[in-house]
């Protein structure tokens, strides 16, 4: 008798579970669009342990290529600005312009981070939970729940227009709230224009302009990662490495790789130099993102990332060659 | 618009005008689209430092002044001696959000009082105590460097190398690692936030 109605409710509870995962896949899919392929331009506060701070972003596209600026409202003025060829920094009061060749193939990284809800769902449990409101606009609420203690959990608000995230949260292992970046006052839209950057309104001269020009290595613009000396096994649950670079533009000379690897949503990279100093051996924090540093057999580890310092740690005393 | 009107709006969320002032800001409130998205904004601000969240029903904090101006009267007379009672009232509507409105008003309109003659700034003075038992000192990094904005912490680390080298490879991995995570748009953001802000302790 009963074999009937558990079969439907079963049917029922799995066509549930697929158009909540066809529905966060479609929000999740269209945010990804909006954050590239929308003209905005707004404040928002960055909170990160006891500190605040007050930024704005201008993100346009012109002729299909972005270009975006990030102010600091507070502190002394900084920006910087990122296009599809170069990431600036400019600040104004140390009068001084740095420019990096940006260090990825465009076309190459524009899917490195896709989100694929079914990957994802392997380590979050993914709820859209209800609606509220962000910078006087209506957003959607989407809970990305950890499955482990290797990452920390997230809640977005995603406008409900648009998709772009208007709140994002943190959370570690506790559920305390370890970051947060929020619109406070948004504008979206083709009205939106590019805003020119600090230097223009302020009218500085820049006396000290440098440029340094960072050239991706042939490996990477015929995007074959090259073979790596080292490897990682038994790699926490979820992550994957993604990409591997021999060397990296900041330190030419030295010969530093780079391993980046990410569950979907959270990142981290591990760096590793043959050298005869131990640099960081041990735990660093900065806001929200960690670093931990592990010197073996004559090599400098350290890991970078927006994981919890135990995920680094692992990590870290994983690799082998 | 002013940063004058700036701190009165600021002063007005943390409940400290006199009441010339609280006239000067209602009118212009009443009169200035901005002013009423600038009082949203801060009021918001207020509620992020807190934690809190807005309901979703909740109309704007500008719309609740509007209606509480309405309902009243009492705030239009001029000649009405200072009282607290239509100040507590203000309280109700922000539910606690008042609390650090200064630190908000702070972090959002204190790039004014900085200089570019100001030597303490354009020094750039980063600290980073690499063991516990390291002397913490200012240094300044070379052009190509970060913003000195990032502080990093360390717990239980230490280093045959000089703290700053540390501070300024840490910052460099971090925007190295950036650029990967940025295309998410998920945390992509918070990378760069944090490399662009200014660090309040250095």
């Amino acid at each position: 008798m009963l074999r009937f109605p558990v079969f439907f409710l079963s049917v029922l509870l799995v066509n549930t579970v697929f158009a909540g995962s066809q529905q966060s896949s479609y929000w999740l899919d269209k945010m990804m669009k909006a954050v590239h392929q929308l003209n905005y331009d707004g404040h928002f506060v960055y909170l990160h342990g006891d500190n605040i701070e007050s930024l704005r972003t201008v993100h346009t596209v012109i002729d299909g290529h972005e270009i975006e600026r990030l102010f600091s409202l507070n502190g002394e003025a900084r920006e910087i600005v990122r296009d599809k060829d170069t990431v600036t920094r400019i600040m104004p009061n140390d009068k001084s312009v740095a420019t990096t060749k940006r260090l990825m193939d465009t076309e190459y990284f524009s899917g490195f981070f896709v989100l694929q809800v079914e990957e994802i769902e392997k380590n979050y449990e993914i709820n859209l939970s209800g609606r509220d409101r962000i910078a006087d606009r209506a957003t959607l609420v989407m809970v990305f729940k950890p499955r482990d203690d290797l990452r920390y959990g997230y809640r977005l608000n995603l406008d409900e227009e648009y998709a772009l995230p208007l709140q994002w949260e943190m959370f570690d292992q506790q559920g305390s709230l370890i970051s947060s970046i929020m619109f406070t006052q948004i504008s979206i839209g083709d009205e939106v224009a590019d805003s020119g950057s600090l230097l223009e309104k302020d009218n500085s001269p820049v006396t000290k302009h440098v440029t340094k020009q960072v050239t991706p290595s042939t490996q990477e613009l015929n995007n074959s990662p090259p073979k790596s000396a080292w490897h990682f096994d038994n790699i926490p649950n979820g992550f994957k490495l993604k990409h591997h670079r021999p060397t990296i533009p900041h330190h030419p000379k030295r010969d530093i790789e780079q391993y980046i690897f990410s569950d979907g949503i959270a990142s981290f990279s591990v760096y590793i130099e043959q050298t005869d100093k131990s640099r960081l051996s041990g735990q660093a924090h900065l806001g929200a993102l960690n670093a931990y540093g592990v010197f073996v057999d004559g090599h400098q580890i350290t890991a970078v990332g927006e994981v919890p310092s135990e995920t680094l740690v692992f990590i870290s005393n994983l690799a082998k060659k | 618009m002013s940063s004058d009107i700036n701190e009165k709006i600021s002063a007005f969320i943390d409940d400290e005008l006199e009441q010339s002032e609280f006239e000067t800001v209602r009118k212009r409130f009443e009169q200035d689209k901005t002013v009423q998205l600038t009082l949203n904004r801060y009021a918001l601000i207020s509620e992020s430092i807190k934690g809190n969240h807005c309901s979703h029903n909740a109309q704007s904090v500008a719309e609740l002044v509007s209606q509480q101006l309405k309902d009243e009267p009492t705030v239009l007379a001029p000649t009405k001696p200072k009282t607290h009672n239509h100040k507590e009232s203000w309280k109700t509507y922000f539910a606690g959000a008042a609390v650090a409105a200064t630190v908000a008003a702070v972090a959002v309109f204190n790039v004014g009082s900085f200089s570019a003659g100001d030597a303490q700034i354009e020094q750039f003075p980063v600290t980073v105590s690499v063991s516990p038992s390291s002397n913490v000192r200012p240094v300044m990094l070379d052009n190509m460097a970060l913003p000195a904005s990032t502080k990093w912490t360390t717990q239980n680390a230490s280093s045959s190398v000089h703290s700053d080298e540390i501070e300024k490879e840490l910052n460099q991995f971090l925007m190295e690692h950036s650029e990967y995570t940025t295309q998410s748009g998920i945390p992509g953001m918070l990378p760069y936030a944090t490399i662009v802000v200014y660090d309040k302790q250095k």
